[in-house]
């Protein structure tokens, strides 16, 4: 199993101003700035990392936080194997946008797609908005990891990305010997199945949703 | 490592030699008009600010070399275009009675305006699309707005919310929008407030802040207001902005087919590497080429976009 090269997109969601630029600049560049555009273009950085023996290319795709551009999200993540929802420590609104990514890249990505949920700046803890035990609940009830981050500082943005990086690796490598077990068993259409059986799932959470509203 | 450095240099300057050649251009552009910043003016200052109050920091030696090679060019190109100086003015002033352009004055602009007449131009084109709006809403309407912007309605709230967020994040390296006291920063959340008040169906979009601050930079507040309404609601359909950015997705769709009607091998290419080319067009039409292409390159699309 050594050596193996690997390639996986990322998709950084999230509020406006949160800081998905910021933490994919730092990590990319290691660099902070104030200075840099609001975003409206998603732009797409990539990088490799060594894991290991094992070389892993990540593109990582940044993509614009405003409520309107929601409609184009699907554009950004198709394909992706990671999705960091950001949020805002600072505000609670922000923290709120991320339920809807979720249940949004569930129904799309099914379980394809590995979940990091997100609180960014987290040098300005003093006005922290979001109570952590929350956050953190909430990360853990969709089958999500929830980090803390602060591109400004550095805090925590390296782990971020070597952590998904790790479970994107996990993931493939379980689905790949999934693959190949249904592949013995003569039973190609078995993958489809499961993911059939997800996509019910999901499904049925939204009824509930919609329910509720 | 020097060796790499050295050829990094000569593969985009040609090394000394070139630059050395740059100098004589200057002066000889300097000799002429005396406005033009001299070599030193540029490189010795850790930080050089352009004619548009865009900085350029001293360690970033190709964009200011590029910046220098703009002007000069700009400079040469527009030589024979002084002597047409009485003609520009003729030409505007007859635009300004008639209301539509003659042939005449859009292929003067198609070939490049006198970067003098720029504001004025713009206006022209601007009131062309909303004169008649902005006379049906009547004497100081836009004034009428920024009063308004004390006590901002609960549905504009939101809006303004991400307004103050992108305030600082449009033209961050232009002195005239990079801090909260600049006089940029405030004209701009006041156009872009006035704008929520007058079409809160719209409301604010992100990009709007990019067209709204490059406007800034050759038009008054009031002006820019106006252009920005050209633009959502003349220049783009209604729905482009909307909520669910319904129109500037049709447009995106409507490129695609372009591409695969008149460009087919730039349509395979880009489906063989299973690449939704509006990852890389949206902001084209959302923020009319801003951050996409050189600046002044933008400023003759600006040109020749207003004018249709």
């Amino acid at each position: 199993m050594s050596g193996k090269s690997y390639q996986f997109k990322i998709v950084l969601l999230g509020e406006g101003c949160v800081g998905k630029t910021s933490l994919m600049l730092r990590y990319v560049q290691d660099k902070f700035n104030d200075e840099h555009l609001s975003t409206i273009q998603a732009a797409f950085i990539k990088k490799k990392i060594r894991i290991g023996s094992n070389s892993v290319e990540l593109a990582i795709w940044d993509t614009a936080g405003q409520e309107k551009y929601h409609a184009l999200g699907p554009i950004y993540y198709r394909g992706s194997n990671g999705a960091f929802l950001v949020y805002d420590i600072t505000d609670i609104d922000s923290f709120e946008r991320i339920r809807k990514w979720v249940t949004e890249l569930k129904t799309s990505l099914g379980d394809d797609c590995i979940l990091c949920i997100v609180g960014n700046k987290s040098d300005l803890e003093k006005n922290r908005n979001v109570p952590i035990k929350e956050a953190e609940e909430y990360a853990k009830s969709v089958g999500a990891k929830h980090y803390s981050t602060s591109a400004k500082l550095n805090q925590g943005v390296n782990e971020l990305f070597l952590d998904i990086s790790k479970r994107m690796i996990e993931k493939f490598e379980s689905s790949e010997n999934l693959e190949s077990i249904n592949h013995q068993s003569g039973n190609s259409s078995n993958k489809r199945n499961t993911i059939q059986v997800v996509d019910d799932s999901v499904v049925q959470q939204e009824d509930k949703k919609s329910g509720c509203c | 490592p020097p060796f790499n450095d050295s050829i990094k240099q000569f593969t985009l300057f040609g090394g000394e030699k070139h630059k050395n050649r740059l100098k004589e251009y200057l002066e000889e552009c300097r000799r002429n008009d005396p406005s033009f910043p001299s070599w030193e003016s540029v490189t010795s200052n850790e930080c050089f600010v352009d004619k548009y109050g865009f900085r350029y920091n001293k360690s970033n030696e190709y964009a200011l070399i590029h910046y220098i090679c703009q002007q000069i060019s700009i400079f040469y190109k527009s030589q024979p275009k002084l002597k047409e100086a009485n003609l520009w003015e003729t030409r505007l002033r007859e635009w300004k009675k008639s209301l539509d352009p003659s042939s005449e004055v859009k292929s003067m602009i198609r070939s490049g305006i006198l970067p003098k007449y720029r504001s004025e131009f713009w206006k022209l084109c601007i009131y062309r699309q909303v004169g008649d709006i902005k006379k049906s809403k009547g004497p100081n309407y836009y004034q009428f707005l920024c009063n308004l912007s004390n006590d901002l309605p609960r549905d504009i709230i939101k809006f303004d919310h991400q307004i103050f967020l992108d305030l600082f994040r449009t033209l961050p390296n232009n002195v005239k929008f990079c801090s909260k006291y600049s006089q940029g920063i405030n004209q701009l959340q006041e156009v872009l407030r006035a704008f929520c008040l007058y079409n809160p169906n719209i409301g604010y979009c992100q990009g709007m802040n990019f067209i709204v601050g490059i406007a800034l930079l050759f038009l008054d507040p009031e002006d820019a207001f106006w252009c920005l309404v050209a633009i959502t609601e003349k220049f783009f359909l209604a729905h482009y902005f909307d909520c669910g950015l319904v129109g500037a997705q049709s447009d995106q769709h409507c490129l695609k087919q372009l591409i695969e009607l008149k460009l087919p091998d730039l349509h395979y290419h880009l489906k063989k590497l299973d690449i939704d080319i509006s990852t890389i067009t949206l902001n084209w039409f959302m923020a009319l080429f801003f951050d996409a292409l050189p600046f002044e390159t933008m400023l003759r699309i600006w040109d020749c976009f207003l004018l249709e």
